[in-house]
C-alpha cells in the first residue's frame, strides 16, 4: 500500500513510527487539559490534594503507560506473542474474578480493586485477545479455509465476550466483534466465512432488536439488562410507555425518558454551543454549570467538552490526531515483515477505531450511548495504560518491520 | 491469501476508516456550525443579586438626625443542615441572640411534615390536576429579627470554638481506641477546628486522625455556615422618638412579603418620607452572575453596580425647637385636655417651618400600636372654622381696600347688631362694645365690628383677599408632585356661589368658612412680613452623605407682589399688638419682648344637632415677636379644650400660656434682643457677641 514511502532509506531506517507518536502525544496533550478543564473547578473548590486531581492522575496513567511501551519495545512482538495464550486465559481468569469478587458501581460489577487503585479487567482482556487471536490467526493460509478453525477463532472471540455482557458491559464487549472480524479478513479467512457470520449476527440483532422494541413485555426470552433497553429506545427514538399505558404511566414515561436522554441532550448542547471555534479552554459552561452532569464530563462525554470548548476546529483536530494514529497503525500494518504483525497491528487498529467511532458517535447522537471510553482521551487510568499499550504494540510492530 | 490480496484488504480496512472519520466530521459540520443545539436563553442559573442601597437620613436644620436607616439582621436556621446539632448550637446561641436555648433548640430541629398539594400537569395541551403527597421540611426558621451587626459577628467569631456533637463522638471513639492522653483530645480539637500546626508531630498517626476528620470538618462547616444565616434588614429608626412625627412620616415595605433573596425595601408612607421618596430611597446597584447549588461562579460574573445611597433631607425644622414645642403641648394636654392641639412656628421673613407638632401624636418607631387618627398631620390636613383669627383678613382687606383705617371709629352696638338681612350679630355676653376706633374692636375682638367691616366689601373682595393671604388652596408645604399634595388640605367656603349678607357677615369674623392651622399661621407671618406672604418651606436641603449639597430650597414669596400693601401691614401690626397690650390676650405678655397676636374662639359644630355648640370650641391663639421686627410666629390651635378642669376655651387663655412658653424659651434660643427697653442693655451684656438674632 505504500510502497514507496518505504522506498527512500531514511525512512527505512527510522525505528521510531513519527506520524503515530505525534497524534499520541498531541492526543495526550489535549485529554490532560480538557479533563483538566472539565474536573480543575470543582476539585480546586473541594481543595482537593494536587494527586487528587483527575488531570494529574490521568498525566500519571499516561507516564505509567509510556513506560510499559518502552519496556514492551525492548522485546520482539514475535516473542511476546509466545505468551499470548497464557495472557488469554489469566485474562479471562480476570473476568470470572470480577464475576464473583468485583466492586460494584452504578449496577455494574466492571473493576477489581486491588486496595489504592481498580481496575477494568476487560480493558485487559482486550489486549490480551488481540495477542491471542494474532497468535491463532498467523498459522498458513491454506487451514484457515477450514470452518472448524473459523469457529475456533470465533470462540476466542466469544468467551471473553459473554463474560463481559454478563458484568454487564455490552458496549466494551461489542468492541470484540468487528477486532476479530477485521483480524479474520486481513489473516485471509475466506470471505465467504465472514459474509455468512455477518448475514447471520445482522439477523440476530435485528431480531433482538425487534423483540427489545416492538415485543409486548411478557414476550421476554432476551434479556437485556433494563438501562441497555432503555438506551436503545432513547437512540431509536421510542415512546418508553406501552401502547396500552395508561395516562399516569405515559407521563411518567415521558419523565423516565427525559432523564434517560438528559446526557446525550447535554452533550449535543455542549457540542452545538462550541459553534466554529470555540468557547476557549476552561470557557465551556455546560460542565461548569453541571449540566453536563460532572460524574461522565470528565470520561464518556470528554469529546464534548473538548468540543464546547474548542468549536468544531479543535474537534476535527482530535480527529485528525486520531486519523494520524490509525493511518500510520495501518501502514504499519502493510510493512510488518509477517502475517503475525500484519494481524496484530490491523487488530490494534480496528480496536482504535471501534472505540473512537462508537464514543464520538455517541456524543453527537450517532450512535448508542455505550460506556465505551475514548482511548487516551477519556478519564480512566486502565483504558489509558492499555491504549498505550496498545499503541505500543504498533510501534513495536513498526520498528522489528525488517528481517535482520 | 497473496501479497496483493492482504494489501487490498488492508486498503479496504483504511477506506472504511476514512469514510467513518468523514461521517464523523460531517456531522460535526451541522451539529457545530449549520444546526447547532443551542442552550435556552435563561439556563436557571443566571442570578441577578440587588446590592440595595441605604435610604438617606432625615436631618434638622442643624445637622441632627431625626429619622435614618440602619442595617441589622434576620437570623434564620436551617433545621435541615444543623440536624442533631440542634442542642449545642442551641445552647451557644442562646445567650448571644437572648432567647432561651430550649427555645432555639426547638426552633432548629426538623419537623418534617406530609402534606397533600395540588399539582398540575399538562400533557399535549390537557391539563389535570392530581393531588400528590410530599414530604416538606422548613428549610428557613426565623429564628430572631432585628439583631444588631455586632451581636451577629460575636455570634460568628465564637463560633469558631463550638464542638459540635459529631466531632465529641469522633473524637471519644479516637480516645478509645489509642491511648487516650489529655494532650491528644486536644489535638482533635484542633484538627476538628483546622489547626495545621497540630499536624506537624506524630505524622503518620495523625495523617490517619485527618483523613478520617476530613469529611466531619466539612460537615461542621457546613453547620457553621449555613445552620444559622443572617440576611440583612434595613430598619429606619427615629432617634428623637415623637418628635415631629407628623412631618417625618413612616415608611413601610414595599411588599408585605417580598420572594426569598430579595431585600425587603422601605418606601415612604406619610410626611417626608413620602414625598421625599425618591431622593431617600437611592439607587440600588445589581451584580449579575451565574449561581448553581448556592456556589457562586466567579468566572461568568456580568455587571457588578455598587449602590448609591439615597439622599438626606435637611428639614428647616430645628429639632431643639420642635422639642420646646413638643415639651409644652405635653404639658398644655396636661393643663387643658384639649381633645387635638396644634402648634407651628414659622419665621416670617422666609417661610421656614422651625417647628411642627401635634397631639395626639405617635411614635414613628412604633407605627403599628398607633391609631390612624394619631398618625394625622393636623397643621396642615385638619381645616376648622378659624373664629377671630380671621378677622385678621377682614380688617386687613379693609383697610387694604381703602374702605377704613385702623383708627376709623366703629359703632359695636353693645353686643347686638342686626345686619340687613338674617340673624343678628353677637359678641361673647359681656363683651359688647360701644362706639370704638377698630384698634380697639379689633383688640378686644368684637365680633359686630369685624362684621360691619367685612360688609363694607364685596364677597368677591373677600374671597380675593382670602387667596392672596393664602387661604382657599394648597400651599404645597408637603411638595407636591402630580397631584398629590401629602395630605394638605385646601380649607374652603361651603357653597361659595351662594353667598349672601348673613354669610358674609359671618365669614367677617370667621364662621362659614375653613382654614388649616398652617394657613392662619401664614397669613399671620404676611402680616409680620410687611404683607409679603412667603410660600412655607419645610425642607431646606437635600445633600448627599457626605454634605454636599445636592439641592437647596430657598424662601420665595407666594406671589410677585405684596398680599398686602406695607401700610395696611404697618396698621396690622398695631392692632395686633393692642390686642396683647390691652386686648383678649394680656396674658401672653413677656417681660423681654414686645409680642402682637390674635385670639380666636370658634364655637364648634355639633354634627348631632348641626348647630354651633356652646359646649366644644375651637380655640387659637397666633402670635410673633418682637412685634415690630418679627422673627418668629407661632400659631397653638386647641380642640375642644376642657373648661372645666380649671382652664378655658378662650382663645387667649386656653392657648396663650402655650404660647407665652414657647416664645419665651424660642427667643432665648434664637438670642433675638429683647425688645423692651428696660432689658436691653442686660440681654447685651449678657451677650455680647449676639446683638442681631440669629439668621437662616
Amino acid at each position: 500500500m505504500f510502497p514507496a514511502a518505504l522506498n527512500t532509506p531514511a525512512q527505512r531506517e527510522r525505528w521510531l513510527d513519527r506520524p503515530l507518536w505525534v497524534g499520541v502525544f498531541g492526543l495526550m496533550l489535549f485529554g490532560a487539559a480538557f479533563i483538566f478543564s472539565a474536573t480543575g473547578a470543582a476539585e480546586t473548590a473541594r481543595n482537593a490534594a494536587w494527586f487528587d486531581y483527575t488531570a494529574v492522575r490521568q498525566s500519571m496513567a499516561y507516564v505509567l503507560g509510556l513506560g510499559l511501551v518502552a519496556v514492551l519495545c525492548l522485546v520482539d512482538y514475535a516473542r511476546l506473542a509466545r505468551w499470548a495464550l497464557p495472557a488469554y486465559w489469566f485474562s479471562i481468569l480476570l473476568l470470572v474474578c470480577v464475576y464473583l469478587f468485583g466492586v460494584e458501581r452504578l449496577g455494574a460489577k466492571r473493576w477489581i480493586d486491588l486496595g489504592p487503585i481498580q481496575f477494568q479487567p476487560s480493558e485487559v482482556a482486550k489486549l490480551a485477545f488481540l495477542f491471542a487471536l494474532a497468535n491463532f490467526l498467523s498459522r498458513p493460509v491454506n487451514e484457515l479455509a477450514s470452518p472448524a478453525l473459523f469457529a475456533k477463532a470465533l470462540g476466542m472471540a466469544l468467551l471473553p465476550f459473554a463474560l463481559i455482557v454478563k458484568q454487564p458491559d455490552l458496549g466494551s464487549s461489542l468492541v470484540f466483534m468487528p477486532t476479530a472480524l477485521v483480524m479474520m479478513l486481513v489473516a485471509g479467512v475466506p470471505t465467504r466465512f465472514l459474509a455468512r457470520f455477518l448475514i447471520g449476527s445482522g439477523c440476530l440483532v435485528a431480531l433482538v432488536l425487534v423483540e427489545v422494541l416492538f415485543a409486548p413485555p411478557n414476550w421476554r426470552f432476551i434479556q437485556l439488562e433494563d438501562y441497555q433497553k432503555r438506551r436503545l429506545l432513547v437512540y431509536f427514538n421510542l415512546d418508553f410507555a406501552p401502547k396500552n399505558a395508561t395516562e399516569a404511566q405515559r407521563i411518567a414515561a415521558r419523565a423516565e425518558k427525559s432523564k434517560n436522554t438528559y446526557n446525550v441532550d447535554q452533550a449535543m448542547i455542549s457540542v452545538g454551543s462550541g459553534g466554529v471555534w470555540g468557547k476557549g479552554w476552561r470557557q465551556g459552561t455546560q460542565g461548569a454549570l453541571g449540566y453536563l452532569p460532572r460524574a461522565v464530563a470528565h470520561n464518556d462525554f470528554i469529546f464534548s467538552v473538548i468540543a464546547e470548548e474548542t468549536g468544531f476546529m479543535g474537534s476535527v483536530a482530535v480527529l485528525g490526531l486520531y486519523s494520524l494514529v490509525l493511518f500510520s497503525g495501518v501502514k504499519t500494518a502493510s510493512q510488518s515483515r509477517d502475517r503475525l504483525g500484519r494481524i496484530l497491528a490491523s487488530g490494534v487498529v480496528t480496536l482504535l477505531f471501534t472505540h473512537v467511532f462508537v464514543n464520538i458517535g455517541m456524543n453527537i447522537r450517532m450512535t448508542p450511548v455505550t460506556g465505551i471510553p475514548l482511548p487516551l482521551l477519556s478519564a480512566g487510568g486502565t483504558s489509558v495504560v492499555c491504549s498505550l499499550v496498545a499503541i505500543g504494540i504498533l510501534q513495536n510492530i513498526h520498528q522489528n518491520r525488517r528481517h535482520y | 491469501m497473496r501479497e496483493q490480496d492482504f494489501q487490498i484488504r488492508l486498503q479496504g480496512l483504511a477506506w472504511m476508516f476514512a469514510v467513518a472519520f468523514t461521517g464523523l466530521a460531517v456531522r460535526l459540520v451541522f451539529v457545530q456550525a449549520i444546526h447547532p443545539q443551542l442552550p435556552t436563553e435563561n439556563d436557571g442559573t443566571e442570578q441577578t443579586i440587588v446590592r440595595p442601597a441605604l435610604r438617606g437620613a432625615i436631618l434638622d436644620v442643624q445637622g441632627n438626625v431625626l429619622g435614618k436607616s440602619r442595617v441589622v439582621y434576620d437570623v434564620h436556621a436551617d433545621p435541615v443542615v444543623i440536624g442533631t446539632n440542634a442542642a449545642v448550637l442551641a445552647a451557644y446561641a442562646a445567650p448571644i441572640l437572648g432567647r432561651p436555648a430550649a427555645e432555639l433548640a426547638e426552633l432548629m430541629t426538623p419537623h418534617p411534615e406530609l402534606r397533600t398539594n395540588q399539582m398540575t400537569l399538562t400533557n399535549a395541551g390537557l391539563v389535570r390536576t392530581q393531588w400528590v403527597r410530599r414530604w416538606y421540611t422548613n428549610r428557613s426558621v426565623l429564628v430572631q429579627s432585628n439583631v444588631e451587626p455586632a451581636v451577629w459577628v460575636r455570634y460568628r467569631e465564637g463560633l469558631t470554638n463550638v464542638l459540635l456533637p459529631r466531632a465529641e463522638m469522633l473524637a471519644a471513639e479516637l480516645k478509645a481506641g489509642q491511648k487516650a492522653t489529655p494532650r491528644s483530645w486536644e489535638r482533635v480539637e484542633a484538627l476538628v477546628r483546622g489547626e495545621a500546626s497540630a499536624l506537624k508531630s506524630e505524622k503518620q498517626r495523625l495523617l490517619r486522625i485527618r483523613r478520617e476528620l476530613f469529611p466531619l470538618r466539612q460537615q461542621q462547616a457546613e453547620v457553621r455556615i449555613n445552620g444559622l444565616t443572617a440576611s440583612p434588614v434595613e430598619q429606619r429608626v427615629y432617634p428623637q422618638g415623637y418628635a415631629a412625627a407628623h412631618v417625618l412620616g413612616y415608611t413601610t415595605n414595599d411588599v408585605a412579603r417580598p420572594p426569598r433573596g430579595v431585600p425587603v425595601r422601605l418606601i415612604g408612607a406619610t410626611g417626608i418620607e413620602n414625598r421625599f421618596d425618591a431622593e431617600l430611597r437611592g439607587v440600588s446597584g445589581l451584580l449579575e452572575t451565574h449561581r448553581v447549588k448556592g456556589r457562586e461562579l466567579v468566572q461568568f460574573r456580568g455587571r457588578d453596580l455598587a449602590a448609591r445611597d439615597g439622599l438626606n433631607v435637611r428639614l428647616t425644622i430645628d429639632s431643639h425647637l420642635q422639642s420646646i414645642v413638643e415639651q409644652a403641648l405635653d404639658d398644655a394636654v396636661e393643663a387643658i385636655h384639649p381633645k387635638a392641639i396644634t402648634c407651628v412656628m414659622v419665621r416670617p421673613r422666609t417661610g421656614e417651618i422651625l417647628a411642627m407638632a401635634n397631639r395626639p401624636t405617635y411614635d414613628p418607631n412604633q407605627v403599628r400600636t398607633a391609631p390612624v387618627d394619631h398618625r394625622m398631620n393636623r397643621a396642615i390636613t385638619v381645616p376648622s372654622e378659624p373664629g377671630s383669627t380671621f378677622k385678621l383678613l377682614t380688617y386687613a382687606a379693609a383697610i387694604d381696600l381703602g374702605l377704613a383705617d385702623i383708627d376709623d371709629l366703629v359703632d359695636c352696638a353693645h353686643g347686638v347688631w342686626q345686619p340687613p338681612s338674617g340673624r343678628p350679630v353677637r359678641d361673647i355676653a359681656g363683651h359688647g362694645l360701644g362706639v370704638v376706633s377698630l384698634e380697639e374692636a379689633f383688640a378686644k375682638s368684637s365680633n359686630v365690628g369685624a362684621a360691619r367691616l367685612g360688609l363694607r366689601m364685596s364677597p368677591e373682595q373677600m374671597i380675593g383677599y382670602m387667596r392672596r393671604l393664602g387661604f382657599l388652596q394648597r400651599s404645597g408645604v408637603m411638595y407636591a408632585n402630580r397631584g398629590n399634595w401629602g395630605g394638605e388640605h385646601p380649607g374652603g367656603i361651603p357653597d361659595p356661589n351662594r353667598m349672601n349678607i348673613e354669610r358674609q357677615g359671618r365669614m367677617s369674623y370667621g364662621y362659614g368658612l375653613y382654614a388649616t392651622p398652617l394657613q392662619t399661621v401664614m397669613a399671620a407671618s404676611a402680616i409680620a412680613n410687611n404683607g409679603v406672604l412667603m410660600k412655607p418651606l419645610l425642607v431646606h436641603s437635600l445633600e448627599t452623605g457626605e454634605g454636599r449639597v445636592v439641592m437647596r430650597f430657598d424662601p420665595t414669596p407666594a406671589s410677585a407682589e405684596p398680599a398686602v400693601r406695607p401700610g395696611t401691614a404697618a396698621q396690622m401690626r398695631r392692632a395686633l399688638r393692642a390686642v396683647v397690650t390691652d386686648g383678649t390676650a394680656k396674658i401672653v405678655a413677656l417681660e423681654d419682648y414686645e409680642v402682637a397676636g390674635k385670639t380666636g374662639t370658634a364655637h364648634k359644630v355639633d354634627p348631632a344637632t348641626r348647630r354651633q355648640s356652646n359646649e366644644k370650641y375651637t380655640s387659637t391663639f397666633v402670635g410673633y415677636l418682637p412685634a415690630d421686627q418679627p422673627e418668629i410666629c407661632i400659631l397653638v390651635l386647641a380642640d375642644e379644650p376642657d373648661k372645666r378642669g380649671g382652664g378655658s376655651h378662650f382663645g387667649g387663655r386656653a392657648c396663650g400660656p402655650v404660647f407665652r412658653t414657647i416664645a419665651q424659651q424660642t427667643a432665648s434660643y434664637l438670642a433675638i434682643p429683647p425688645t423692651t427697653r428696660t432689658n436691653q442693655a442686660s440681654h447685651l451684656a449678657e451677650n455680647p457677641k449676639l446683638p442681631v438674632a440669629r439668621a437662616r
